[in-house]
Parts: structure tokens; sequence; C-alpha cells
């Protein structure tokens, strides 16, 4: 009845007449093409199901890099429309630009100056101390080519790959603190999981606490700022929302270097089982609307991909 | 050829399509929203194409925004293929040239589509309200974008095929 039926639907048959199974017969004999979808789905889905990993692995490669100097095209195009746009501002505001600009130069040389100076003091008590170095890292600058932020997953695609020596699960920062890390990394672009990522989990600290608590992504509202939580925060820790903390990383991690800003915590509560407390975490808003991220490179990881 | 011609056109609006939707999407991520559009891929293969030609636009589409999604790969291929089937099979209990038909499949379609993802992906999230708020405010925002442009960008496809100078008579659908 059940294929009679399927048949009857198939054949486009609006009556709703009693069932005849010679008729139904002779239409799947004049029709040999009847059934066909259920058919092709069924041997598709099983096709599928049979494929193995490395052939789906392979092809998901494929498609991958297919479509890779798509985006890379799309995202030249609105460079040069910025180019374009930026064209178009009066010389005056150039002018203020550059002023101002001079002023920042100014400023971060001088600061790179005190960087340089306590960089040298760092190293020379690591020697004093016999301590191992801290962990270097290659800067790599990248844009950012599409952003797929929903409820399932917080991804963004950089244009910057195995070309330039990306590894996967590379920290990747901005101005304003983190951004994520890499997940996949292919031949000329890569795939960064943000930090509001439901997925996303690093080991953070208050800044001014070298305490380790847990960080972790959370699924974030429409029209609201990105947010995530943090767990195992010690009792002792006080947070609200007049004196909001600032959460930071940890190098204990081994992903990203201390000090790099997460987020705010405006309150802290107790977790379900008293000992410690958790908290929301207030991510920045603009990782939302990132254009450019850099991605942090281990030297030392990168020095023993070079000697293999 | 002109079935050729055909097919290489529909697969590269279809691919222009899904660049849009992807464009549109870096645009709203800034206000923390996102739409899927993705039976909008399926609709113009699926309402007037020759069953074997729609359905290998519709894969390939469908392996395409598969790669750069965190699911499973084939997830989409195996609901794309769901969703080409369901409108293949029930192609001649609705009207084409009825806009509120094709509205009323693209939001079916897409719902489903979105509803098996959010099942897929709600593992640890599943009794969480707030992934169920927002896959809710998406699944309206997205039903609600489809039901408005889809039977437009289904009539631009037919523009663009009838300027190439492909015929759709006798072509479509009631394989």
């Amino acid at each position: 009845m059940v294929l009679a039926s399927f048949f009857r639907t198939s054949a486009g048959c609006l009556n709703t007449g009693p069932f005849n199974p010679k008729q139904t017969f002779l239409l799947a004999k004049k029709l040999p093409f009847i059934g066909k979808p259920l058919v092709v789905l069924l041997f598709a889905l099983l096709l599928w199901w049979l494929v193995p990993t490395v052939v789906k692995s392979f092809l998901r490669i494929s498609f991958f890099e297919f479509q890779a100097p798509a985006w890379t095209a799309i995202s030249y195009l609105t460079s040069f429309q910025d180019f374009w746009s930026l064209r178009s501002r009066s010389k005056i505001e150039l002018i203020k630009a550059g002023q101002d600009l001079a002023r920042l130069n100014a400023a971060y040389e001088l600061r790179n100056q005190q960087y340089e100076a306590l960089e040298a003091e760092i190293s020379r008590l690591e020697k004093l101390l016999q301590l191992p170095s801290l962990p270097e890292y290659r800067f790599e600058v990248a844009r950012v080519l599409r952003r797929d932020l929903n409820s399932w997953w917080q991804q963004i695609l950089i244009r910057k790959g195995e070309n330039y020596g990306l590894i996967e699960g590379a920290a990747v920062v901005y101005s304003g603190g983190v951004v994520g890390r890499i997940k996949e990394v292919r031949q000329f672009t890569s795939v960064v999981e943000l930090a509001s990522s439901p997925k996303f989990r690093i080991a953070a600290q208050f800044d001014g606490d070298n305490r380790p608590v847990t960080y972790y992504g959370s699924v974030n509202r429409i029209f609201t700022i990105p947010h995530g939580y943090i767990k195992d925060v010690q009792p002792d820790v006080s947070a609200d929302a007049s004196t909001p903390r600032r959460i930071v990383t940890t190098r204990l991690g081994r992903i990203f270097p201390d000090g790099l800003t997460i987020g705010h915590v405006r309150n802290l509560g107790p977790s379900s089982d008293g000992l410690f407390q958790v908290g929301q975490v207030e991510l920045n808003k603009e990782l939302l609307s990132l254009n450019e991220v850099t991605v942090l490179i281990p030297i030392i990881v990168e020095n023993a991909l070079d000697n293999e | 050829m002109n079935e050729k011609r055909q097919i290489l056109i529909v697969f590269f609006t279809t691919l222009v399509i899904y660049i849009i939707v992807v464009l549109l999407n870096n645009i709203l991520s800034t206000y923390s929203i996102h739409l899927s559009l993705d039976s909008l891929y399926l609709l113009f293969p699926g309402l007037y194409m020759l069953f074997w030609p729609g359905y290998l636009i519709v894969a390939v589409i469908a392996l395409i925004v598969d790669a750069l999604i965190p699911l499973p790969f084939g997830t989409l291929f195996i609901l794309y293929s769901l969703g080409y089937f369901l409108i293949r099979q029930f192609n001649t209990r609705f009207r084409k040239e009825n806009k509120s038909h094709v509205m009323f499949i693209a939001f079916i379609i897409n719902s489903f589509f979105m509803l098996a993802i959010a099942l897929v992906m709600s593992r640890g999230s599943f009794f969480d309200e707030n992934y169920w708020l927002r896959f809710l405010t998406d699944l309206s925002l997205s039903g609600l974008v489809l039901i408005l442009i889809a039977p437009l960008i289904l009539e631009l496809q037919r523009l663009f095929l009838q300027l190439s100078g492909i015929s759709m008579t006798g072509e479509a659908i009631n394989d």
C-alpha cells in the first residue's frame, strides 16, 4: 500500500479514488522513472555512507581549496574598494590623519625603547636565576575573508595559510586582545575559531592574580555583545558592575602569551558545587566585525618544523 | 549543448547567490545575526530543471558549502539531497508560478535544514535556553528574509537563463 501510494504521489495523481493495483502497475511500467527520487535518494545516502573517510577528507580539502581563490578575490576587491573610497578623502583630512599617526608613532617608539629595556632585564634575570626563557612568537598579520558567526559555530576565514607558515592551534589576536585560535590550516587560507565560540576553552587568569581559571565561549544572543563564561574562580575573588575585573590569558594553556585581554567580568556567583565561583565574561564588540587579525606563531615550534 | 549551458549557468548563478548570502552574513555578523538561506540553492534546480542536471548542481553546491563549516563533511550533502528529493517528490502538488507556493516550499525546506543542523550541533547545549532562543531568532529572521526574496531570486535566475538564450520550455520537471 505504501508503495502504491508512493507511485500515485510520484505520478502526480491528485485523485483520491480507491487503489487500483492494475492501474498502478501499468503506470509504473509506462513511466520507468517513477519513484526515482526516493530510489536515488536512498542510493545517494548509501553511497555516501560507504565512501571511505580518506576520500571524504580529500573531497573536503578539494572543495575547500576550490573556493578559496573566490574568497581571496572578494577580499582583494574589498581592499581595492576601500582604497578608492579613501582616495576620495580631502588632502586636509589626510594631513590630519598623518599628524595623528606621527604622534602615535612617537609614542610607540618610546614604548618600544621601554620594551627593549624590559626584555633585556628579563633575559638578565632568566640567566641569573637559571629560568627557562619565555616563549617567543613571530607575528603574521592576516585579512579576514569571511565571518561565520551563528549559534552553532563562530569562526572566521583568514587570508593566510601554509604559505605563510601558519600552524594549527596558533593563537590569534588583535588590538583589543584575544580573537581565538587557528582550527584548520589550508594552503592559502586558515580557519580561526573565535573566543566567543561555544567550543572554545582556554586557561585564563584575572589581571594581577596568577591563579588560573577556565574560560569558555558561549551562545550569543542577537544585538548583544559577545560573551563567554569563566569557572573555577577562587571564592575570595570579587567583581561587580562598578569595578569590573579584566580577564587575561596565561601561558599555562601553552597557546597564548601572558596578559592578553580576553574580556571583563562584571559579576561572580557561586558555582553549582559551591566550592568555586562562576561568572559571565563580556568580550569586545569588535570581535564581531574584525577585518584584520594577527597570528602568533611560536618560534620554537616553527624552528622544529623547519628542522624536520 | 543547450543543457550543458543551462547547467553551467544555473550552477554559477547559484554560486553567486551563495557568495552574496555569505557577504550579507559578514555584514550582519556585527549585530550577531546569521541568516541561513540554504533552500535558495535548491529551489531553481528543484523546480525548473530536469532531475539529474538539477541534482548534480545541488550535490556540488552542497559539497562547496559543506567544506567550510565545522559539521561532519557530507551532512549538508545529505540534507540538500533530502530537500531536493522532497521538492521533486511533491512538485506536482504545487504551482511554481504561484509565489506563495514558492515561499512556502522555501520556508519549509529551510526550516527543516536549520532544525536538523541545530539538533546535530546541540550536543552539550540541548538544554541551554540561550541556544534555542538564538536558534528561534535566526530561524524566524531567515524565514522572513527567505519569504521576501525567494520568488525574486527564482525570477532573476529564470530571467538570466532567458537572457542567455536558453528556453525553459519543455525542460521543466515532471520527469
